[in-house]
């Protein structure tokens, strides 16, 4: 018998238990041999150490016991056969491993990522997770091990400034877009993010591509096992970077598509022929079984044609996320929000939304009921709970998009340190709804994401707690929709 | 380290809310944390 990780399966070694996960977060939902979805388990201590023998290459299971054997002298190899024949199994049953009677066997069995064979029903879909508890979540697990405090998990890189478009709604300014990281503080940076047992990286930019050592980066993640999320124009993509790409089943690529009219694109990114340029990339990708995911913005130049995109990305089985959410950019000048829509505009396009996608009133609906639970004295955001960003000079800031809003950096000082003492990443972690008093007896806020880095950004002195009214503006116009469709169905 | 039999202590297919950074097109996280941070 045969086994093997599977290998979008992410494992990570805390000694005293062991995490395991698919890449649920970035990539397309995966699920198991019942349909369920695989999720993530804390393993014990000994699970753990049967976990961290198994690789991605299939070992039988004598060689496996015996490797476990060396750790546990003294157990009879005969003992541990068993429970790993056992253990294995149940890992399989849920979707984390795969086994074999024969090595070919074994590593056959899994199925590559294939938008073939990719059933529009399992493509991501917030609505459709359902929760399946042991005893225990892992959530309240770790809650419990780490005593509250939070781990990164997830680290956005921008590792170029530099990019090759200029896109008019870019919260990036475009005099900004100049340097790039130096490899060598790439690859200490990795090297940290090891250590503390990240999940996922993003590589942004800027665009990403026009880095020279943008494939030995993608490499070095590779070698370190990290989930990776490039976030790409894909003008620059060739052949070099598809492979690499294809040689990394934990990656995911997010690209921007604003129109299929490419003139429309194009006006969008300032740059003639990125349109085709992308678009032809997205088909290579696709080609290649590498997992893509369509942004697609909507502002005032493709309010009335980004559906075309939408309908084109679902004849490929890609999933597209569509947000007419557009913030200024970091240095608080608001030129780039010339092309956001109005209110007006948003409600003609969830107007539209609604008239053609049945589940869209639902889906608002069902999200402000979820906030009903919310209370003030909960987190406002996931600021500096889980995930951080670093600039290409080292900086380090606390989401995409607020990069003026330093709370270190790694040429200084470890990202370790800089995510457990760091002063501002204190004050970030420990702001509550309640901090916005204004807010609190609001009668939109269901209806409403309170977002820091919007509020920052467009507020000239870069107060995060200056609260943007146009973001309360699609709250109230929210709510009110789903009011008047309330009334209307109980008229009719 | 003392062998005990293999186990499963916790388990969850529930999405991790706070963890999707490029849900959004502009690629910024949007949902409220769990106090664990995962």
């Amino acid at each position: 018998m045969f086994f093997k990780q599977k290998s979008n399966v992410i494992f990570r070694n805390y000694e005293s238990f062991g995490y395991i996960s698919d890449n649920r977060n970035f990539g397309y939902t995966q699920t198991n041999n019942n349909g369920n979805h695989i999720g993530d388990k804390i393993l014990s201590e000994s699970g753990a150490v049967f976990m961290s023998v198994l690789n991605r290459k299939p070992q039988s299971l004598d060689e496996l016991a015996k490797k476990i054997n060396k750790q546990f002298t003294d157990v009879n190899i005969a003992t541990i056969k068993n429970d790993a024949k056992e253990f294995y199994c149940i890992l399989e049953q849920d979707g984390f491993i795969v086994s074999g009677e024969t090595f070919q066997k074994c590593d056959e069995k899994e199925t590559r990522f294939s938008y073939k064979a990719l059933e529009p029903k399992i493509i991501k879909k917030d609505s459709s997770w359902t929760i399946v508890h042991l005893e225990k979540s892992t959530q309240e697990f770790l809650e419990e091990y780490f005593k509250g405090k939070p781990q990164l998990t997830n680290l956005h890189i921008e590792i170029t400034s530099k990019c090759n478009e200029r896109c008019i709604h870019c919260y990036i300014p475009h005099d900004n877009k100049v340097s790039r990281i130096e490899p060598g503080l790439f690859y200490d940076v990795l090297k940290q993010c090891k250590n503390m047992r990240l999940l996922h990286l993003t590589l942004s930019g800027g665009e990403p591509m026009l880095h020279k050592n943008f494939c030995d980066f993608l490499r070095k993640c590779k070698e370190s096992d990290f989930s990776v999320n490039v976030l790409s124009n894909l003008t620059l993509i060739n052949d070099e970077i598809i492979k690499e790409m294809r040689a990394n089943p934990l990656l995911c690529v997010q690209t921007s598509l604003y129109s299929m009219n490419p003139d429309i694109h194009d006006e969008i990114t300032q740059i003639k022929g990125s349109f085709e340029k992308t678009k032809n990339a997205i088909l290579k990708l696709i080609e290649n079984d590498i997992p893509l995911q369509i942004s697609c913005p909507i502002l005032k130049q493709n309010k009335n044609c980004y559906g075309e995109v939408i309908k084109w990305a679902k004849k490929h089985n890609i999933h597209v996320g569509d947000d007419y959410v557009i913030i200024a950019r970091y240095n608080h000048t608001t030129q780039n929000l010339d092309c956001r829509l109005s209110i007006n505009e948003i409600k003609e396009m969830i107007d539209d939304k609604i008239a053609n996608d049945s589940n869209y009133l639902e889906q608002i609906e069902m999200a402000a009921e979820k906030k009903k639970n919310i209370t003030s004295n909960d987190f406002v955001c996931s600021v500096c709970h889980s995930s951080v960003c670093i600039a290409y000079n080292g900086n380090v800031y606390p989401c995409a998009g607020w990069q003026d809003y330093v709370v270190g950096n790694v040429k200084e000082t470890s990202l370790n340190d800089i995510w457990d003492n760091s002063e501002k990443v204190q004050y970030l972690r420990g702001l509550r709804n309640q901090d916005f008093s204004e807010c609190i007896q609001c009668s939109d806020k269901e209806f409403c994401t309170m977002c820091m880095v919007r509020n920052a950004n467009e507020n000239p002195q870069g107060d995060p707690l200056a609260v943007n009214k146009y973001f309360c503006n699609i709250a109230k116009l929210n709510r009110e929709i789903v009011l008047e469709r309330k009334e209307k169905s109980m008229n009719s | 380290m003392s062998y005990t039999k293999p186990e499963i202590l916790a388990q969850s297919t529930l999405q991790m809310a706070e963890c999707r950074p490029n849900s959004k097109p502009s690629g910024r996280p949007c949902n409220p944390p769990k106090p664990g941070g995962r």
